[in-house]
């Protein structure tokens, strides 16, 4: 089951890593990002155990459409949201919004 | 942000089977199962263990991410799929088996899937560069918005695969085809059903906006949705050359028109798009020269077979509607100057479309100009836009003409405003539906497509079929939709049932110049009534 990321507060800190970011996102925080095979993955730095678990699609989403520096470390490792939505979408992991509001 | 939904039964039908996941591989539901199955971690990690050993290619994929994550060296290889597991984590292993075999199983379904995948990487890229270069302030947006443009496509590739190949199959045979032409294989457009999913998932507005085809009218958002076009564009020409030199100069320019980047730095953006998109591509197994030089084969092998086959579909098919804002580019200026080869017909047309271009500059310049109160309503209001279209169509050779509005559950156009003969009468009993299942009409409005109709031949036995025209009974029609930004507004039909009227193709391109006039004036009004509304407030 994937997991929800907040988005951090503007002008979080950011340390690229190699092949992780870490992100100050102020509760639960820092957390880490990492990108394999296309895929989003993160694990929050503080807590026990501390395993890497896949990010929700639309948390991608979100942090691309945010335009900051974790959109263009995500860019760069190969983040392919488009193949994580149609993933989400074949094995039902993405929910539809409420259509009430 | 609630969704408007789709407008035919069958993309509601396929809207409602994307995300039932009935069609899981095997392999897939048996490693979601082992969570719950297994009672304790190394339960769950031995049965993860054997899933994957049972697949060599997936084995192979697990051990390489846990080598390239080890950061590699003789020390610290990891050899075997439990090593793996401990190294990367069971959640992750977990996760990306699954989804390698998801997608095995839906590459295999449908190979097109792939080559889409790529162009929506290329296409992204190329958004991400065009839209640095033209200073839009998010490019990664952008980047998301060229990666998502073809989303429905996608999506219908996964999950009608059959019909999908089938589709691409005519279009390697008798395409390609005007944007929209899949309705009438599928019931729906790509387009349509991707909007429709991308709003029930709240994807951001940007992104679902810029799914559409920019046609130059755009109340917000302008620039990231040319950009988006222009990145697909691009992509879909990318992927035909053998070379970024082999990009059209005209469209090139093109792009340049509608992004404001100078056409030397549009080449410099596709440069860099494709060495950017490298390490993307490689990451999913694609040699971009390979797969380039494929489809380019690919593409010869069509045009041999189409060349064997005889004319096309497409040819007869009328041409997509051009952009509102084409007033602003040389081609529609050229085209508002008198022109000595004209027929009586093309000089009266011409004539018109002059005179609305006058006045909607004259409204552009009141509508920024400080005193806009006192100008009271401009000259180009949609009822004098409309009046002047209509009568100029009429002037031009046709019997009578209609403007059509959609209702508001968008599933009908009715008449509202008519000319010519019997006017009244005709544009109270004009009524045509807006889903392809209902006939031809009612899919050329679906898909946005222009019709101008000889009533002969192949074409009076297809459009005979159709209620409309079968009452209408015309020697020759035309059908021009109203769109802004996708969404299909209404429509103008202009006919005549006495003598067929000599409709060159400059008199088809003049009236759809006219056409656009309208739905600027529309697209004014709606301006004007969301300041009115925002000012009342």
């Amino acid at each position: 089951m994937s997991i929800d990321v907040p988005l951090p507060p503007e002008g979080a800190a950011c340390e690229d890593r190699g092949d992780v970011l870490r992100v100050g996102i102020g509760h639960g925080g820092p957390l880490e990002l990492r990108v394999d095979d296309g895929l989003v993955f993160c694990r929050f730095f503080s807590q026990e155990p501390s395993a890497w678990t896949d990010v929700s699609v639309m948390s991608v989403i979100a942090l691309f459409a945010a335009n900051t520096p974790i959109s263009t470390f995500l860019r760069r490792q190969g983040a392919l949201p488009i193949r994580q939505l149609l993933l989400a979408s074949l094995i039902d992991d993405v929910d539809p919004v409420d259509e009430t509001e | 942000m609630k969704g408007t939904g789709p407008s035919s039964p069958e993309a509601t039908a396929f809207v409602k089977a994307v995300g039932a996941a009935a069609n899981l591989p095997a392999f897939a539901r048996n490693v979601q199962a082992i969570s719950s199955l297994a009672s304790d971690l190394e339960a769950r990690v031995e049965a993860l263990e054997r899933a994957i050993t049972r697949d060599m290619s997936l084995a192979a994929k697990v051990l390489r991410i846990a080598n390239a994550t080890s950061g590699g060296g003789a020390q610290r290889t990891v050899g075997t799929v439990k090593q793996a597991i401990m190294m990367l984590g069971f959640d992750r292993v977990q996760h990306l088996s699954a989804a390698a075999s998801v997608f095995d199983e839906a590459e295999k379904q449908a190979p097109a899937l792939r080559d889409l995948q790529v162009h929506s990487v290329l296409s992204a890229n190329l958004a991400l560069q065009l839209a640095d270069a033209a200073g839009f302030e998010k490019p990664e947006m952008a980047y998301l918005c060229g990666m998502f443009h073809r989303f429905g496509e996608m999506l219908v590739a996964c999950y009608r695969p059959s019909p999908y190949c089938e589709w691409t199959e005519q279009v390697k045979r008798d395409g390609p085809f005007d944007e929209g032409a899949e309705a009438q294989h599928f019931g729906f457009t790509f387009q349509e059903v991707g909007i429709a999913l991308a709003e029930r998932w709240g994807m951001p507005a940007a992104v679902v906006r810029t799914m559409s085809t920019f046609r130059g009218v755009s109340q917000e958002l302008r620039l990231l949705h040319a950009i988006t076009q222009c990145s697909t564009e691009l992509a879909s020409a990318m992927v035909g050359g053998e070379g970024d030199d082999e990009i059209p100069s005209e469209l090139r320019d093109r792009v340049s028109a509608l992004t404001g980047v100078d056409a030397s730095i549009v080449k410099e953006c596709i440069a860099t798009s494709l060495s950017e998109a490298k390490p993307t591509l490689t990451g999913m197994q694609v040699n971009l020269e390979t797969w380039r030089r494929d489809q380019v084969e690919a593409r010869k092998v069509a045009v041999r077979t189409r060349a064997d086959g005889g004319p096309t579909a497409a040819g007869r098919r009328a041409r997509q509607p051009e952009s509102a804002e084409d007033a602003a580019t040389p081609a529609a200026a050229d085209r508002l100057l008198p022109n000595a080869t004209d027929t009586e017909q093309e000089s009266r047309l011409r004539t018109a479309l002059r005179e609305l271009a006058r006045q909607r500059e004259l409204a552009q310049q009141q509508d920024q100009g400080p005193a806009k109160a006192s100008f009271g309503e401009a000259s180009f209001s949609v009822g004098s836009v409309t009046d002047a279209t209509l009568r100029a169509a009429c002037q031009a050779g046709y019997e009578r003409g209609v403007l059509g509005i959609n209702s508001e559950d968008r599933t009908m156009i009715r008449g509202r405003i008519g000319m010519g003969r019997s006017n009244a009468e005709f544009a109270r009993n004009f009524l045509v539906r807006t889903s392809a299942t209902f006939g031809p009409l009612a899919a050329a409005l679906q898909t946005h497509t222009d019709l101008f109709i000889e009533m002969s031949g192949a074409d009076a036995k297809a459009y005979k079929r159709d209620r409309l025209i079968k009452n209408l009974d015309p020697s020759t029609f035309a059908l021009l939709p109203l769109v802004i930004e996708s969404e299909l507004i209404g429509c103008l039909y202009f006919d005549s049932t006495i003598e067929s009227v000599a409709a060159s193709e400059t008199s088809r391109q003049l009236l759809r110049d006219l056409r656009d006039s309208l739905v600027a004036a529309f697209v004014r009004h709606r301006k004007s009534a969301a300041e009115d509304a925002t000012a009342s407030a």
